[in-house]
């Protein structure tokens, strides 16, 4: 063991810190030494600084339960249709057979519909959440010109035994599904069948399951449970006409049908096992297309979906086009007039504006289509771009179009005063307040009008 | 609860995931696979029938997977190192092997590259 | 008295020194334009001191020699007042007065407006120190003798008043009215932040297309629509006019502002009657705020780098 450095070496004087006495040469003993206990009095230790920073503290646990599987979808989806806070609103004509046949005397008003066709348009989804319903006493629309027209070629091909072809389009906001809705309604009021695609989307992008149908060639895909689920909608939304249908031919299905069966009760079994679900699909569609049986309208929602590739895959992991889908076929082969409905009927279908895929085959037949209905020059397909899809366009080859464009402020002015009758627009409804609603919507686009009187509380 | 290849998987678990829990099976095998038996990406095992379960059990044992692929790439990298080429010392150092600076950030090559390699 | 090579304040002195009597109103330029020289050189010197006498007397050339004074006098009886230039200024426009003051005037406020010389222009001028209310005072008078009937204006007055007007008569300046084209249409201009917008007015039922779009694909935010046709909202004509317009640059809420504008002036152009109501909705004062530039040494316009000590 060394000495310990002299006390009064001037070296260590010129460091002015007193010299430890611990020192030495080893430091064993020092490291074995206890630790000297610390003050507690709220002294910093050295080399243990006090810092600004605060400790955060763990977030506080939800103890609120997490909803249910599907609780959340369901949510989102929910359709509320009345409002017992807003008023009744007087002398508001419902929408009856009768009315159907002469829309002209009520056009540029609104009409309420009675509970059966609400019934009816519930069970086909028809109602979409965005469209404001839950803001009135009970689900009413405003016939416009286009209903008008509408009305009128449903009239007549229910009286002439024709398939209607039509593609409604226009600009955003517009009214596209809000006119599929009215004439599904006019297709209830009617005693029609319907069949409606609520959103295409759901057909093609593959969240339902899928199965290849052996003996086709090409394959066809069907989508059993999405069928199932459209048989049970089918049958809970024609309830009143299918009930009064028998099944009245020899069908060769997976599962046993007794004979005398409703047409609801088909569509029920059809229902309840995805696997025979198309099949009992095809029995159906020849049951109802039978001699004597009731018009069919057939509706679809975002076209563009079914105007291109899907998101499902064939073995061979290529992407099965959409018009393989066994259902979409059968909705595009209407629409492309291959087959037509012996008892008369329509198929519709709208375009979507809010993040629906370009389809440009489908564009180019809707401008091709409208040039063609106003006698204008016809737009030639563009040499260059490869993105056309032939099948789209044979599918749209001869679709009517129904271009949608604003509101007329007669009809804007109608919508006002039956909001304003409502309770829910608190303005007075003049010229002034039409015109200037009419011209900040984008000359009368009738969702931009709901929005800025309706939703916008400035 | 669900047996594939010897596992044991929730019927809740989406069959894409359970897949891909299989060392050598990613997005792109997996994906194909689904494809191959026609179930959606989104599907859960719980609805999946028996059959295609063992067909896809089948499916996955012919393929080099798991242990299989393991002992094959240990065999590569063993070869390298045996060869006592540069990717093998690379290997056996701990360092990147293609190329890479090694100025910074070599944690991943610290991780994976040795001639032992598991995963 | 040979005075030519004299400096010429001391050269009128000496004109005034040769005809006693008759002090040099005479003279009564309005103003004496000639600035102050500031300088302290001889020459300026030579203009204050006396000159030398001439006791000889030699310069006499027709024989008949002038009168001589023994002092000088000033050219003017203000010489020795605080501010002489400006005194002899007051005093001349009231002895105009006087001379005219009884000509016909017009009713107040029926003479033409005119903008006098500000103080300010006046000290420099003079280069007195002028007092605001002393200057009044001149105003005064010019104001009373602006007010002698146009056609009876005498040409002293008409000279004295010039001599005091500004240069520029900002009540001449008249905005200019865009003319209406055959076709119907008004242009009007307007701008905001980096945006510039052309719009065309047309007598119609409210239709608006603003670069070919209607105005729902123009602007998305409602607030922006307004703002384009606030010009014709604030002033109840939405349903009286198609709007077609061109918009180039910035984003959108300047493109819609600066359709505010536009529109407005457009609007104007229509109907001169509504310019105080668009003043007042904001459709005519154009906003001169820009982004601020980024500046050396700093992050951006304003913000400074974090400051660390070492």
């Amino acid at each position: 063991m060394a000495t310990p450095l002299p006390l009064n070496c001037w070296r260590q004087k010129c460091l002015s810190r007193p010299f430890p006495s611990t020192r030495l040469f080893s430091t064993t003993s020092t490291k074995l030494a206890l630790p000297v206990a610390t003050k507690k009095s709220g002294a910093t230790v050295k080399g243990q600084k006090k810092s600004a920073r605060i400790k955060s503290k763990a977030p506080p646990k939800s103890t609120a339960k997490p909803p249910m599987p599907g609780e959340r979808k369901a949510m989102r989806k929910r359709i509320v249709l009345s409002n017992t806070n807003a008023l009744e609103v007087d002398g508001l004509v419902d929408l009856s057979r009768e009315m159907t046949g002469s829309l002209q005397n009520h056009a540029g008003k609104v009409v309420g519909l009675e509970g059966a066709t609400v019934d009816g348009l519930r069970a086909v989804e028809a109602f979409k959440t965005t469209q404001g319903w839950g803001l009135f006493r009970r689900p009413a629309v405003l016939i416009r010109e286009e209903s008008v027209q509408l009305g009128r070629r449903l009239v007549g091909v229910e009286q002439g035994k024709e398939t209607l072809r039509v593609v409604v389009d226009g600009a955003k906001g517009t009214g596209k599904s809000m006119l599929l809705l009215q004439a599904m309604a006019t297709a209830f009021v009617r005693g029609w069948i319907v069949l409606n695609v609520p959103e295409a989307q759901e057909v093609v992008n593959a969240v339902n399951d899928y199965a290849a149908i052996p003996g086709t060639t090409p394959t066809l895909w069907s989508q059993p449970a999405y069928t199932a689920n459209w048989l049970a909608q089918i049958a809970k939304a024609n309830g009143p006409i299918l009930n009064t249908l028998k099944v009245s031919q020899k069908h060769n299905l997976p599962i046993t049908v007794p004979s005398d069966t409703t047409l609801t009760r088909l569509c029920e079994l059809g229902a309840r096992d995805s696997d025979a679900a198309w099949p009992v699909f095809q029995a159906l569609w020849s049951e109802i297309t039978a001699p004597g049986r009731p018009p069919i309208l057939m509706a679809v929602d975002s076209l563009s979906y079914i105007m291109d590739l899907s998101q499902y895959r064939d073995p061979d992991f290529n992407l099965i086009h959409s018009h393989d889908l066994v259902l979409v076929k059968h909705l595009t082969d209407y629409l492309s007039g291959t087959r037509t409905l012996p008892n008369g009927g329509a198929i519709l279908a709208a375009t979507s504006r809010s993040h629906a895929p370009v389809s440009l085959s489908m564009n180019l037949a809707i401008t091709q289509q409208v040039e063609r209905q106003k006698g204008e020059e016809i737009t030639e397909r563009d040499p260059y771009e490869r993105k056309y899809d032939q099948r789209a366009e044979s599918s749209l080859k001869g679709v009517e179009v129904l271009m949608l464009k604003g509101l007329s402020k007669v009809e804007a002015r109608g919508l006002m005063e039956y909001w304003a009758a409502s309770g829910v627009l608190r303005q007075r409804v003049d010229e002034r307040t039409v015109a200037e609603k009419w011209a900040l919507a984008g000359n009368g686009v009738v969702g931009e009008i709901q929005r800025g009187a309706l939703r916008m509380r400035i | 609860m669900v047996f594939i290849l010897g596992i044991n998987f929730p019927e809740t678990r989406i069959i894409q995931k359970s897949l891909q829990s299989f060392y050598g099976i990613g997005h792109q095998h997996s994906s194909r696979i689904l494809a191959k038996y026609s179930i959606i990406p989104t599907q859960r095992l719980g609805g999946i029938s028996a059959k295609t379960i063992s067909a896809i059990t089948a499916e996955l044992s012919g393929m080099t997977i798991e242990t299989d692929l393991r002992r094959k790439m240990q065999e590569n990298i063993r070869r390298l190192r045996d060869m006592g080429s540069y990717r093998g010392r690379r290997h056996a150092m701990g360092l990147p092997v293609r190329g890479q600076r090694t100025r910074s950030q070599i944690l991943t090559s610290r991780k994976l590259n040795r001639v032992e390699r598991f995963n | 008295m040979k005075v030519s090579w004299l400096p010429a304040t001391l050269k009128e002195t000496r004109q005034c020194a040769s005809a006693p009597r008759s002090i040099s109103f005479s003279r009564q330029r309005g103003v004496n334009i000639r600035p102050r020289n500031f300088t302290t050189s001889t020459k300026l010197r030579a203009g204050i001191a006396a000159a030398e006498f001439d006791f000889e007397g030699q310069d006499g050339e027709g024989g008949k020699r002038p009168p001589f004074y023994a002092r000088l006098l000033p050219c003017s009886p203000s010489y020795f007042t605080a501010q002489p230039l400006f005194t002899d200024n007051l005093l001349a426009v009231q002895t105009l007065l006087e001379r005219y003051g009884n000509l016909p005037t017009v009713k107040p406020g029926e003479a033409p407006r005119v903008v006098w010389r500000p103080l300010a222009d006046y000290r420099d001028s003079v280069g007195e120190v002028v007092q605001a209310s002393k200057y009044s005072k001149i105003l005064q008078v010019l104001h009373r003798l602006n007010h002698i009937h146009p056609s009876l204006m005498p040409e002293p007055v008409k000279d004295a008043l010039n001599e005091y007007k500004r240069d520029i008569n900002p009540f001449r300046n008249v905005v200019k009215v865009a003319p209406i084209d055959k076709m119907g249409r008004t242009l009007g201009a307007g701008r905001r932040k980096a945006s510039t917008a052309r719009a065309w007015l047309v007598e119609g039922t409210g239709e608006v297309l603003v670069n070919g779009k209607s105005l729902v694909d123009a602007f998305g935010r409602v607030h922006d629509r307004e703002s384009a046709i606030w010009a014709l909202k604030a002033t109840d004509r939405v349903d009286k006019y198609n709007v077609w317009a061109l918009v180039m640059g910035g984003g959108t809420t300047g493109q819609a502002e600066a359709l505010t504008l536009a529109v407005g002036k457009a609007l104007m152009a229509h109907e001169p009657a509504l310019k105080p109501a668009l003043r007042r909705a904001g459709c005519v004062t154009r906003d001169p705020r820009r982004v601020e530039r980024k500046k050396p040494g700093h992050d951006k316009a304003r913000k400074m780098p974090a400051w660390v000590k070492r």
